[in-house]
């Protein structure tokens, strides 16, 4: 199953263009112009990897960060910056983000690292199922719960 | 042999490094949705080259126009940073102060934003030319707009416009909300203080709520001597 991404970017044709690149690489695409529309949107629907601009006028990037990852905690962030010092991206890490790319990047490499991450996502949930089946297994009540 | 651009000291040179860290940043943006857009032209290509999907020139056209609407903004960009490096080359020298005051809030126009504030200008219609430091001017008028911004509380929205008076100009800071200014500049930071008479410049508070405006005396041809 292809990874269902959301781009979180204030700058219109940078979001607009890698989704539509993205799109291309059979991804399945939905942009945010602001960290509130991202909110809104992991709210309602399901991505398995969000990438993320950190530095966007009407939100703090790593507060975006810290309500999906409140929310949705298996989702997966990778988070992109412009500075070329990398303080934020590191911040971001410690708070979940899967990694970071310094802008602008390779398409390549941005492709593996949300390859990566959507790996990671499905194997965590994967753990889980097996989890929330060895606790029916062991008490089949537990499905009353 | 020192000048009054020795007066910014430390503060001049953090000053310098956030414009340069902002604009850079914003250049570096530019940079990347070109390369997205170019990165797109490619994969077209490549889809119609392995007769995936024919070419549209349409698309084709469009990417281009917003990659050359990339560089222009870049181009701007890099201007503002060679203008903004050029403010040392003199330590006195004449401003036209419209032109100043625009050009400062426009490099510092996102950096206001990721506040969120919105600030507008009101230009004097009249050219109006005054002999100052031009870096020290531009330290001034972002320092005091951080500071309005930091004053307006949660409506930041700020209207900075100037106008000519008997000895030399005024800069006003108008906010809807401006309600923590201080009564005095005695009780504005050491650093704002510095700046003020650096500049031979004074801060007017308008009252409760009502904003601040800071008066600019021409500098001297002697203040363009050697300090010591």
């Amino acid at each position: 199953m292809q990874a269902r991404i959301l781009i979180v970017d204030d700058e219109k044709d940078f979001a607009q263009s890698l989704a539509e690149r993205l799109a291309i690489r059979q991804y399945d695409v939905t942009t945010a112009l602001s960290g509130q529309e991202a909110i809104d949107l992991v709210a309602k629907q399901n991505f398995d990897v969000v990438i993320l601009d950190v530095l966007m006028p009407d939100t703090d990037g790593t507060e975006v960060l810290r309500t999906i990852k409140e929310h949705k905690p298996l989702t997966e962030v990778i988070m992109l910056t412009g500075n070329a010092t990398v303080e934020t991206a590191i911040k971001g890490m410690k708070l979940g983000a899967y990694d970071y790319l310094l802008k602008p990047c390779e398409n390549q490499e941005l492709v593996e690292k949300i390859e990566k991450a959507h790996s990671r996502k499905l194997e965590h949930e994967e753990r889980i199922r097996e989890a929330k089946v060895k606790e029916i297994v062991s008490s089949p009540r537990s499905v009353l719960r | 042999m020192e000048t009054i651009l020795s007066t910014s000291g430390e503060a001049g040179l953090v000053f310098m490094g956030q414009m340069n860290a902002s604009i850079s940043h914003e250049i570096k943006n530019t940079l990347a949705i070109i390369k997205e857009n170019a990165g797109l032209l490619e994969d077209l290509t490549t889809m119609a080259q392995q007769g995936r999907a024919p070419l549209d020139p349409e698309k084709i056209k469009g990417l281009a126009q917003r990659i050359a609407k990339q560089i222009k903004r870049a181009d701007v960009l890099a201007n503002n940073m060679n203008r903004l490096a050029h403010s040392v080359d003199a330590p006195v020298a004449q401003v036209e102060v419209n032109e100043a005051l625009d050009f400062m809030l426009q490099i510092t126009d996102r950096l206001s934003a990721y506040r969120g504030a919105v600030v507008t200008c009101k230009s004097c219609r009249e050219k109006i030319q005054l002999t100052t430091c031009p870096f020290l001017f531009n330290h001034l008028i972002w320092m005091f707009l951080s500071q309005a911004i930091e004053w307006s509380g949660d409506d930041k929205k700020i209207e900075v416009s100037v106008c000519r008076t008997p000895h030399g100009v005024r800069i006003d800071f108008a906010g809807s909300r401006q309600n923590r200014i201080p009564e005095s500049c005695k009780d504005l930071s050491f650093q704002h203080q510095q700046l003020l008479e650096s500049l031979g410049a004074e801060f007017q508070p308008h009252g409760p709520g009502g904003g601040f405006s800071i008066v600019i005396k021409p500098l001297t041809e002697g203040r363009n001597r050697p300090v010591k």
